[in-house]
């Protein structure tokens, strides 16, 4: 059906996750006519088909709840088949094994390299719902890195905008999905609150795990810091909670967490805020309507180059059928376009848009920026044994980390690095090297005999209280920790289109990736820190696990104190860059208010308008530029 | 949008190999057996086994000795596998367990039946064997758990029988089978496929004792409150003795 298309709309959203939920929402509560296009599956009426997708699977994964299924008939599903496709951690394998990452017949993203970028998305109304639910303010400096620590560094650009900019609107973002805190916890690197400012929920009671971290942090002493060059005359390092979208009470008709240690991929009881919430909110003011599995095609440039219609295409099975009904083809018309389809969908869309030949680079890219500087955290995980029982596997998967050493002197030769403390003991951490997650590989190991998780080196198969006593003695003791690395923006990061096409025949994201110089020193000096830390809680070195298998594609090599280290990461999931904000048209895409310097009725809003990643997850920061991105909307766009 | 009924579905994987067996089938995929059906547009539904008939609920008496065998090879006991059994009050001086007075008792979740005809199902021979060892060796020194797990055999395959090669495996399915709501048949268990796994159900899934032994609960199905994890946990024996 086409009648979509019989509307002017005020406003036309395209994709319905963190930054488009959350404009529609603001424009539907100003009355203004708003279609959110979203290409994979609507808003379920509630979760449980979600749950059931989740406890059934084997391999849970953050996708592991949401369609298109990940598993085909053959294997992963074949993403030349798949309508509206994403990527899945289980394409980031070894090149000529499971899901290869170079594979496009595995792999939904055509991967050049060198590198696998190795983070993922969802394709669902409410957009990445498998997020943690961290929400960080970025520190100050983290908009200014050219002016600061550019000088050897000449990829770094400033934003636009400075963090007093945006003290309000972190404010609404905090109130709008309901972050629990505590503000004397965030004052750390220069972040100030309104001098009455108390964040909507008491901050989430710290874990057992982070309890013991914190001994040992607390018992770091100056000098072993040293290494870190940080401007110490700051505070003391210490572990600090984290700020979360993760109800301590209940808040917005929304119960408080109860501890099920599943934020990623999914929260049983909803208590951490998803962006489904704020499209239920904006259809419920009536004037927001939202079309599923309906895929912008093409973004149509009228003349004075004002965007004049979106092109789509609508399916109804996510896996293309030679049998099965043609998708139909439309087009909807609006006042004013937003993009917030995500930093690889988002370029994509932008690239695909030819207008038959007058946009041969894409729409919006007159600085050629669009697609480039593609940014995500590295993540660099650690595990091993403590001498004594943290009981990890309980509360949020994670509820502290380490913030205090995200900006320093040293940001101007090595990026800067947060660290999580893991709640969830080596869960996913071993899944590397083992071929599985725990709990089910440490428990195989100890029932069949085996030694995956490398616990159990005399290769005994127990039974009985015998069995209960060792995988709750080895249980008891996991740790593990992650490193958020600062990734430089680099021209030659980035997203453009293949010739290899998804189920609906549009060209697939293609991918090229790679960690400077810069990135890998802020790895070195993780790792350094990570070998501090361990020493620090009685983590002796054959207790050390920290292992990087031999065919990971994502392996590299440093010399660090004079021996050689094997490094490695995992995508955090923080896509950020692909169409950046600044002042400079010649050398960004939209302007601080998220709008195209190109296409004065096209707005792109997202973590791809990051002009630099830092080191803060960057939901906040998304919701806090979307929500002023809105208000520039209501306010001065639409009247 | 998703209409089925709120019960527990089955991810089963299908090739024609499996419709002789109306069983799993190996899987290399790194990560364990999942399914999805080829065609989305279907709803995805229970798939029944090829023998279509519903299997009978067991015998009260072979579930007694499946309770009995799996207490004695998982080390957790038998009224938190299945909530409702219980031993007879002990006497002074204690008397030998009398088996016939036994009952499996009731539980709303049940997880034990649905465990008792999937494995009965898939090995019923091999099977019976096991029960028969718990139910011998009730009252045996020097205490049942040590008398029932000192029946498995131990020693390499190359030393056994294939009816021994048997028990030995489906013993292990067994203990994983509750530790994880997964089963991890014997056949693979012998091999370099030994990870390989599909999850049981749903339900199988949110009563895995693993974590539990760990003083945690299973990922994404906690029933503890607020906070808990502020604090240690209940001692080990609050969770599985």
């Amino acid at each position: 059906m086409a009648a979509e298309s019989d509307v002017e709309w005020d406003v036309v959203i395209v994709g319905s996750g963190f930054a488009g939920a959350l404009i529609a929402n603001e424009l539907g509560k100003a009355h203004k006519k708003v279609l959110v296009l979203e290409a994979g599956a609507g808003v379920p009426p509630n979760i449980n088909a979600y749950m059931r997708r989740f406890y059934s699977a084997a391999a849970k994964v953050p996708e592991s709840p949401y369609t298109p299924e990940i598993f085909g008939p053959k294997g992963l599903s074949d993403p030349n088949k798949v309508n509206a496709g994403r990527p899945t951690v289980l394409s980031t394998g070894a090149k000529g094994g499971f899901g290869d990452w170079t594979d496009p017949n595995q792999s939904y993203l055509i991967q050049k390299g060198p590198f696998p970028f190795s983070s993922t998305y969802d394709r669902v109304a409410g957009g990445t719902s498998h997020w943690l639910g961290t929400s960080l303010r970025f520190v100050p400096n983290d908009f200014k890195m050219k002016k600061l620590y550019g000088a050897a560094t000449p990829q770094f650009v400033d934003w636009p905008i400075e963090y007093k900019d945006l003290i309000s609107w972190y404010g609404k973002a905090e109130e709008e999905i309901g972050v629990s805190g505590d503000v004397k916890d965030q004052k750390y690197l220069g972040i100030e609150f309104p001098s009455d400012y108390a964040y909507k929920m008491r901050q989430i009671p710290n874990s057992t795990t982070d309890q013991a971290v914190s001994k040992a942090v607390d018992a770091m002493t100056e000098d072993e810091l040293k290494f870190l060059q940080r401007d110490s005359s700051i505070d003391k390092i210490r572990v600090r909670g984290l700020p979360a979208a993760r109800n301590s009470e209940p808040y917005h008709n929304r119960r408080a967490c109860a501890g099920n240690t599943n934020c990623i991929p999914i929260c049983p009881i909803q208590a951490k805020y998803d962006p489904t919430i704020a499209l239920n909110d904006a259809m419920a003011t009536g004037f927001v309507k939202m079309r599923e599995r309906t895929v912008a095609s093409e973004i149509v440039v009228g003349e004075n180059g004002r965007i004049s219609q979106i092109n789509f295409i609508r399916y109804k099975d996510d896996i293309t059928l030679d049998a099965g009904p043609k998708p139909e083809r439309g087009f909807v018309k609006a006042k004013i376009y937003v993009i917030a389809a995500n930093a690889i969908e988002t370029p994509r869309l932008l690239l695909m848009s030819k207008n038959g030949g007058r946009t041969n680079n894409g729409v919006a890219n007159s600085s050629d920026m669009v697609g480039r500087n593609l940014m995500d955290h590295p993540y660099y995980v650690a595990w091993g044994l403590a001498p004594e029982p943290l009981y990890p596997y309980r509360g949020p998967l994670i509820t502290s980390g380490i913030g205090d050493l995200c900006d320093g002197p040293f940001r101007s030769e090595r990026g800067a690095f947060r660290m999580d403390i893991g709640n969830e003991g080596w869960n996913f951490v071993i899944a590397s090297v083992a071929g599985g997650t725990d709990p089910n590989i440490t428990t195989l190991d100890f029932v069949n005999g085996m030694n995956r998780s490398k616990l159990n080196p005399g290769s005994q198969a127990l039974f009985g209280t015998e069995l209960v006593k060792r995988l709750n003695e080895k249980f008891t003791r996991q740790f593990r920790c992650g490193f958020l690395i600062e990734q430089t923006p680099d021209r030659d990061n980035r997203v453009t289109l293949s010739e290899i096409r998804d189920g609906l025949g549009l060209q697939r994201p293609q991918i090229s990736y790679d960690l400077s110089e810069y990135t890998r020193k802020g790895f070195v000096a993780a790792y350094r820190f990570k070998n501090l830390l361990f020493r620090r809680m009685g983590i002796t070195e054959e207790n050390d696990f920290t292992t990087v298998g031999p065919d990971d594609p994502t392996r590299f090599e440093e010399e660090i104190d004079g021996k050689k280290v094997v490094l490695n990461y995992t995508g955090a999931g923080h896509i950020m860059g692909t169409y950046r904000m600044g002042n400079d048209r010649a050398n960004s895409v939209v302007d601080k208010f998220q709008c195209s310097h190109d296409h004065k009725n096209l707005y792109l809003v997202g973590s791809g308008t990051f002009p630099t990643g830092a080191t803060a997850n960057p939901t906040l920061t998304i919701a806090a530029l979307s929500l002023r991105t809105a208000d520039h909307i209501i306010n001065k766009a639409l009247k | 949008m998703d209409d089925l009924p709120h019960q527990e579905r089955r991810a089963i994987v299908r090739t024609a190999k499996d419709d002789d067996q109306g069983g799993i089938t190996r899987r290399t995929v790194l990560t364990g057996a999942a399914a999805a059906t080829a065609v989305a547009t279907l709803p995805v539904v229970d798939r029944p086994p090829a023998s279509a008939a519903p299997s009978p609920d067991p015998n009260p008496k072979d579930m007694v000795a499946f309770i009995l065998l799996s207490s004695a090879l998982t080390g957790i006991a038998e009224t938190r596998l299945a909530p409702g059994f219980s031993f007879p009050k002990l006497s002074e001086p204690p008397t030998p367990i009398d088996f016939e007075k036994l009952n499996p008792g009731s539980d709303p979740v049940d997880v034990k039946s649905e465990y008792f005809k999937w494995v009965n199902k898939r090995h019923p021979a091999t099977f019976e064997k096991l029960r028969r060892i718990a139910k011998d060796n009730l009252n045996a020194p020097p205490n049942r758990e040590l008398a029932i797990i000192g029946k498995i055999p131990t020693v390499d395959d190359t030393e056994l029988t294939q009816s021994e090669i048997d028990l030995k495996y489906l013993a292990r399915s067994i203990v994983l089978m509750w530790y994880l709501g997964a089963w991890y048949d014997p056949d693979n268990l012998q091999t370099p496929n030994a990870s390989n796994f599909e999850v049981i159900s749903p339900k199988a899934y949110t009563q895995g004792w693993a974590l539990k032994v760990a003083q945690a609960h299973p990922m994404g199905f906690s029933e503890m409150q607020f906070g808990y994890w502020t604090r240690p946990p209940n001692p080990r024996g609050d969770f599985i003795g």
